[in-house]
């Protein structure tokens, strides 16, 4: 069948508090949102829990928010991270105020020494009175970290779990998603959604790309009978 | 109140203002024209309370007062009437007698009063454009604005205003058309705006008879205005945010290519489109050297081809595309040459048109 390709855009998802959906964990966000404006120098904040739970978007939020305040900043993400040594991130970290993101923390797999650095970093912040942002899967005791010192440091500041969204919050990050995108989802459509695919966000955020491109591709309105389609494979 | 008012000088504004009005209205008014008279000067208005055109005749006789009557009656009824008649309206209570001869007809009215304007308070930009220019302008890009899709920031153009410049963009998220004219404007940032398709489509009636008037237009936060002589027209934005195609856009313009003969490529891609379907109007441009080749295939399995002579000497290049996309981006190319470049590995055609380095065209391929 033909397919009309679409004019490759910016990506529209924007990694902001405001296009967060903080189900049960308002408090979490709020807290990240007062680091993020430099209201609790030398504080750090782990962060944990599932994939897909939005760890690494209220990172970039909090990045996006000093940002926009004019303070320094740095986002890390630890996975395909080869050593931290070789980033500038001890330095930017030695500024006054700065607030470092590290994402997805988890044990170096070859460099033992790294967890050494991090801990490192962690004291470099406090003292700069700066911020570090932790995300991982597990809480610190338990991701398999080789540096008693790193994870008792961690596990001293807050530490927060993120809970996975429940139903009725996965359906208003999706129409909040697709209102951000220029587009609504009838009520219907997101019913549909919820009895008919699977339901983590990382499932519903990918399916939510193939309804915009697939909608703008064949110009159509996003209707039960279009998503039918579209989820048999003939979209 | 009475106005008598010669057919060929209403007819022209009755067209104009009642092409605003709807068929299907949320209010009954809505359905109606506003005709007011004061001091010799008569207004009359229509609206669908996003987009309003108003426009004002010199030296009417008459008295003063205002009402509103059926626009799609009144229109109708001036328009068959013989050319040098001379129209009489007097207006008491609900009703208005437009008379003209022989013929009367007895129409019923609403109050003035009830009338609904678009109220702005104040319009913090302004620039003046010639109405050539804005017409060039809107006849490079608005053929690509989308309809009626869910985005509703694409049911228009995107007006971006810098320093002494005024871009329009319009896409459909298939193709795109991008222009430029100069103006005198002195902006710190840059603004946008998104005049909705309706809007869009009066402005260049608006524009119908090109005098190189100077157009005034201004903006506030939700409207813009558009002052050209006599005739006003507000319309509300779009409010939405437009993508952002920079990355596409930058690598585009350019001013080499392939060049073809501008009429030779519309007719054959407008015969080649005969044997393509109506839902896909897909064709395949195969570029080799020295040569493009147009083909088009519908499922009853019979093919046209199309060949034009092009100096080309790279590699061929075989891709898809809709044939009324590249036809339309064709025709709004001014003078002789278009001029073709394929990019990427997509093969996302490009047009643009020699000595005109701020227009480009953009059409997406089409997967066959």
């Amino acid at each position: 069948m033909s397919r009309q390709t679409v004019i490759p855009s910016a990506p529209p998802d924007e990694f902001t508090f405001a296009s967060f959906e903080p189900g049960g964990s308002r408090a979490l966000v709020e807290s990240v949102e007062a680091i993020a404006e430099g209201r609790r120098p030398g504080t750090v904040l782990y962060l944990w829990g599932k994939g897909g739970v939005g760890k690494t978007h209220l990172l970039h939020a909090c990045c996006a928010a000093a940002g926009a305040l004019g303070r320094p900043f740095r986002y890390l993400n630890c996975d395909g991270l080869p050593d931290a040594r070789d980033a500038d991130v001890l330095p930017a970290a030695r500024e006054p105020g700065c607030l470092v993101c590290l994402d997805d923390l988890r044990p170096p797999e070859h460099d033992g020494a790294l967890e050494l650095e991090w801990l490192s970093l962690y004291e470099e912040v406090r003292q700069a009175a700066g911020n570090l942002v932790v995300a991982a899967s597990g809480p610190p005791g338990e991701i398999g970290l080789r540096t008693p010192d790193l994870v008792s440091r961690l596990s001293a500041g807050g530490v927060f779990h993120l809970a996975t969204l429940d139903d009725a919050g996965k359906r208003r990050v999706l129409l909040k998603r697709a209102r951000e995108r220029g587009f609504d989802m009838p009520e219907p459509v997101i019913e549909y959604i919820m009895r008919h695919h699977a339901r983590d966000t990382g499932s519903l955020f990918s399916l939510l790309d193939r309804i915009d491109s697939a909608s703008l591709s064949q110009h159509r309105r996003i209707t039960i009978p279009f998503l039918r389609e579209l989820l048999s494979g003939q979209g | 109140m009475n106005i008598k008012i010669e057919r060929a000088a209403l007819l022209p504004t009755l067209s104009l203002v009642g092409s605003v009005v709807e068929k299907q209205q949320t209010l009954p008014v809505l359905a109606n024209l506003y005709f007011g008279l004061e001091d010799g000067q008569l207004t009359i208005v229509g609206t669908d309370l996003e987009l309003e055109i108003s426009e004002t005749l010199e030296d009417v006789e008459g008295d003063n007062g205002a009402f509103t009557v059926s626009a799609r009656k009144v229109l109708d009824i001036c328009r068959m009437l013989p050319d040098e008649s001379v129209i009489n309206f007097a207006s008491s209570g609900d009703k208005v007698v437009v008379s003209s001869g022989r013929s009367r007809y007895t129409l019923k009215t609403l109050p003035a009063q009830d009338f609904p304007r678009i109220e702005v308070t104040s319009f913090e930009e302004r620039f003046k454009i010639n109405d050539l220019n804005l017409k060039r302008i809107l006849e490079k890009t608005a053929f690509a604005m989308a309809i009626q899709d869910v985005r509703y920031y694409l049911n228009g153009i995107l007006f971006e205003l810098g320093l002494n410049t005024l871009r329009a963009i319009a896409t459909d998220g298939h193709r795109l058309a991008q222009s430029e004219e100069t103006i005198q404007l002195s902006v710190e940032k840059l603004r946008q705006l998104i005049v909705p398709r309706k809007a869009v489509a009066e402005i260049t009636r608006f524009l119908g008879n090109v005098e190189e008037t100077e157009i005034t237009v201004q903006m506030s936060r939700n409207h813009l205005r558009m002052i050209r002589g006599n005739t006003t027209m507000i319309t509300k934005l779009i409010d939405g945010k437009f993508p952002e195609f920079k990355g596409v856009l930058e690598t585009t313009m350019s001013a080499t290519g392939i060049q073809v003969n501008r009429g030779e490529l519309i007719d054959v891609l407008n015969r080649a489109g005969i044997l393509t379907t109506d839902r896909f109007k897909g064709v395949k441009l195969r570029l080799a050297e020295g040569n493009i080749a147009v083909t088009a295939n519908n499922p009853e399995q019979e093919e046209a081809l199309e060949e034009i002579s092009v100096e080309y000497d790279g590699e061929p290049i075989e891709t898809g595309y809709n044939v009324s996309y590249l036809i339309e981006a064709a025709k709004a190319i001014a003078g002789d040459t278009v001029l073709l470049n394929f990019q990427g590995n997509d093969g996302i055609c490009i047009l643009n048109q020699p000595g005109d380095e701020v227009s480009v065209w953009l059409v997406m391929p089409m997967r066959i």
